[in-house]
């Protein structure tokens, strides 16, 4: 239990950072709004989050 | 990565151990970013506001590529090459710069072996977008999750690190299966938005 809490706790932490990224991101990019930069940096940490095995 | 990492931060402070190799893999997708980030804005420089209309026709259709060959439904061979991030860099470098190399290294995306097509999207949607803020952002995001998941796999193994490694390659089509369809509906939702 502690450990499923610790990893969702990580997974959601990154989450949390995507988000933030993506709206400042977002925010400052003249073409690209906020739902494309919140999309991409999402399949980023889809990606990113899935490759832990890979050297 | 688990399974090197894991016996090493046995060694030394665990938590700083992990903090390094997440901040080496923000490091090195900042990094990335960066030098993709300014081609991209070189880019748009070069060719204005068509960049957009190619980011929008050209990133869809790389995750839509990249999804059906991590599908596996399209038999091509893949894009990668065999190049690992050295095992030996904590022994040459020294014990914590060694394991923040490793989450740089990884961190860059392209340096290693391409485990799913759809990273290869990664950096070429950052270098598309043509805007240094949200490439960095595109890249930093990979760095810094890749890392995030090495913590999660180490944090979660008591000891048995082969074992956790064994349970991840266990899923790695299950995974390639999942981040094919996420690129999917990304491509998708990139069209939409």
């Amino acid at each position: 239990m502690v450990r499923t809490a610790r990893v969702g706790g990580l997974v959601g932490l990154a989450g949390a950072f995507g988000i933030v990224v993506a709206m400042l991101a977002g925010e400052t990019s003249a073409s690209m709004g906020v739902p494309t930069v919140f999309v991409l940096v999402s399949l980023s940490l889809v990606v990113g989050l899935s490759t832990a095995a890979s050297p | 990565m688990v399974a090197q990492i894991g016996p090493l931060v046995q060694v030394g402070r665990r938590k700083t151990a992990l903090a390094l190799h997440v901040l080496g893999g923000i490091a090195g997708g900042l990094a990335i970013g960066v030098v993709l980030g300014f081609l991209g804005v070189l880019l748009r420089a070069a060719i204005g506001d068509a960049l957009d209309t190619v980011f929008i026709v050209v990133v869809p259709a790389a995750l839509i590529y990249a999804a059906l060959v991590d599908l596996g439904l399209l038999p091509v061979r893949s894009l990668t090459w065999v190049r690992q991030t050295p095992g030996d860099w904590p022994c040459s470098m020294g014990h914590y710069p060694g394991i923040f190399a490793w989450g740089f290294d990884l961190g860059l995306g392209i340096t290693t072996r391409i485990p799913y097509q759809t990273l290869l999207v990664v950096p070429l949607s950052a270098f598309l977008v043509g805007d240094l803020g949200t490439a960095v952002a595109i890249t930093t995001a990979y760095g810094a999750a890749r890392a995030l998941a090495v913590v999660a796999a180490v944090a979660s193994a008591t000891e048995d690190y082969a074992a956790v490694c064994d349970a991840i390659s266990d899923r790695v089509l299950t995974l390639k299966k999942l981040v094919g369809a996420s690129a999917l509906v990304i491509a998708a939702l990139i069209v939409i938005s």
